[in-house]
């Protein structure tokens, strides 16, 4: 039977590939099975009533809007950092470079509060702006700043590598053709780092969604202003709609998953262009 | 003059690289720069192609009697060709040649057609003709090496700049691709500079071989000229192979290469030297021997023809009187 099979040189395909799928299975897949079993008890005419109202369909705005404007900063600005951290050498770079893994490092909520006492309008920052009548804290400005902080180290920490390990001779190889530096960029650093750009982007994305402990303390959480998905589904949970949560849970979940598998086609059709 | 050479330094850290050079290389030559590695051959090609530069105020750089010295590499149409091929990795073959071209500003870039045939042509020209939509990591090592050439010759480079053409491929390939380089440089005739660490190549393939060690030119010549009359015990010693033979009673060291060794019978009142045969390899056309001397116990090779081996019927172990045309260098 098994010499039927195509002999690989490594061996322990079928034990390995049961871990994975039993580890996934228990880690990831069936925990996200149960929100939709839970959910379920609603019924679809439940769960709808649940979803359609204006406090939840403005939240929902809010939670994938700004995550995907909080994506699309890190993606433009974590390169730059990226690019600056990986090609210059200059004083202070090593500590620079460290702080870049802060927002990991710290707990959520102090970076929340951090950041609050820094926006608020009496804050620091908060107080340069409000002469101009800009709110920052208690407003989506703020959630936008907290999702930004958060989610910078996924697109820096993707792409230093793929950087660093970038073959100098090709930028000096488009130099000696006659291109400029920011043709060698576009043409040919940038198309190669798109796929790296793409991940670290998403993983910025898909931590905004669900991120909590940051933005409760700068977002004031107004209903139908500045209340995000996954706060309300807190509210939910102390008022001990069990149900209700989790299908507030249930459709965050298929949204993102939606996102994902479009920005994964994305990342394959854009890998496809650079089979190397 | 093509490319003029003046008084170049350069230093990185303290490391000196470079340490004045002057070279004036003709139209049209094919020029090796030969040399051991950290002899500065890479960083004088790179500083002809505006990829690296002279010390400040330590050096010119002229490209067809033109002043490029502060020039960077984009400006001085210099067509370079990096040992690893530095193919974009995610353009087709038909897209990396045609680069050069793509990138001009528009008033100076040729039509979407001409550009097509111009790549088509230069396919051609290295016999890559049908592979032009491939990506690069679908060609072979030679393969790649022919697109970067093709890609380079296609802004019709003033000069031609190759680092280490051949180093990364495998013997067989090397050679054949040896062989059509030459060619291929009588064919359209761009001073082309190669840099090699490989005598053998430099020999075979170049008009002049620029000698270098330790960030100086040592000599500049033909390759006969620097094979047969080596200006410097160094450039005798890199360029094939050489024994180093004392004299009796005398301080100094002699030069012979192992073709210039004769070979007597032990007996032969002509003999200057005896020697015993220690080893004899005898694979292909000539036979080589490993000598002991006598006198100094100084070890020689020697070669010698087939024939003329198995006409004086000589064996491992045996006596001979040796004549060397000895040259001093020291």
């Amino acid at each position: 039977m098994s010499s039927k099979r195509p002999r690989s040189i490594l061996p322990g395909f079928g034990l390995s590939l049961g871990f994975t799928v039993a580890y996934l299975g228990v880690i990831v897949i069936f925990p996200l099975i149960m929100v939709f079993f839970n959910a379920s008890g609603l019924g679809w005419s439940g769960f709808w009533q649940t979803l359609a109202t204006p406090r939840v369909l403005s939240a929902c705005r809010l939670s994938f809007g700004l995550a995907l404007l909080a994506g699309l900063l890190n993606g433009i600005f974590g390169l730059m950092i990226a690019w600056v951290l990986t090609r210059y050498r200059f004083p202070g770079r090593r500590f620079l470079d460290a702080s870049v893994d802060l927002p990991f490092a710290m707990p959520t909520a102090v970076a929340g509060i951090a950041l609050t006492a820094l926006y608020a309008p009496n804050g620091w920052l908060g107080s340069l702006a409000k002469p101009y009548g800009i709110k920052i804290a208690f407003a989506p400005a703020g959630i936008l700043i907290a999702l930004v902080f958060i989610g910078l180290p996924f697109v820096v920490r993707t792409l230093q590598p793929v950087l660093e390990d970038f073959e100098i001779a090709q930028e000096e190889a488009a130099a000696s053709l006659g291109a400029t530096r920011w043709q060698t960029f576009r043409r040919v650093v940038f198309p190669q780092i798109v796929p790296a750009l793409i991940t670290g982007t998403t993983l910025a994305f898909a931590r905004a969604v669900g991120e909590y402990g940051s933005v409760v303390f700068i977002a004031g959480n107004m209903p139908g202003k500045t209340e995000i998905l996954p706060l309300l589904i807190i509210t939910k949970l102390e008022q001990f709609d069990y149900p209700g949560a989790t299908a507030l849970a249930a459709m965050m979940l298929l949204i993102s998953f939606a996102l994902l598998l479009l920005i994964n086609f994305l990342q394959r059709k854009s890998l496809g262009k650079n089979r190397a | 003059m093509s490319i003029v050479l003046k008084n170049i330094r350069r230093t990185f850290g303290t490391f000196q690289a470079l340490r004045g050079i002057n070279l004036e290389i003709a139209d049209h030559q094919l020029v090796a720069l030969l040399g051991p590695s950290g002899s500065g051959k890479t960083t004088l090609l790179r500083i002809i192609g505006g990829l690296d530069f002279p010390d400040p105020g330590n050096g010119t750089v002229s490209i067809h009697s033109e002043d490029v010295t502060e020039k960077p590499a984009a400006d001085r149409k210099a067509g370079f060709v990096f040992q690893h091929y530095a193919l974009f990795n995610h353009l087709s073959v038909f897209e990396n040649v045609a680069f050069g071209l793509e990138v001009r500003p528009r008033p100076t870039r040729p039509s979407k057609e001409a550009i097509r045939d111009r790549v088509l042509e230069l396919l051609r020209l290295v016999q890559l003709d049908g592979l032009e939509q491939r990506l690069p990591s679908e060609l072979s090592g030679g393969q790649r090496q022919r697109v970067a050439l093709a890609r380079a010759l296609a802004i019709d480079p003033k000069v031609l700049l190759l680092d280490e053409p051949f180093g990364a491929l495998d013997a067989k390939v090397r050679k054949d691709l040896r062989r059509w380089l030459r060619s291929f440089h009588q064919e359209i005739g761009v001073t082309t500079v190669f840099v090699t660490h490989d005598q053998q190549e430099a020999l075979e393939l170049a008009d002049v071989v620029v000698v270098m060690n330790q960030g100086q030119i040592e000599q500049t010549g033909s390759p006969q000229e620097v094979y047969d009359r080596p200006a410097t015990p160094f450039v005798y010693e890199f360029l094939g192979d050489v024994n180093k033979v004392r004299k009796p009673g005398r301080p100094d060291l002699f030069y012979v290469r192992p073709h210039e060794v004769r070979i007597l019978f032990a007996g032969d009142s002509s003999a200057e030297f005896h020697a015993k045969i220690e080893h004899l390899f005898a694979a292909g056309p000539s036979a080589r021997l490993s000598l002991r001397l006598t006198d100094s116990r100084d070890t020689l090779d020697a070669d010698m023809t087939r024939a003329q081996l198995e006409e004086m019927g000589l064996s491992e172990g045996d006596e001979v009187g040796l004549q060397l045309a000895l040259t001093s260098k020291t």
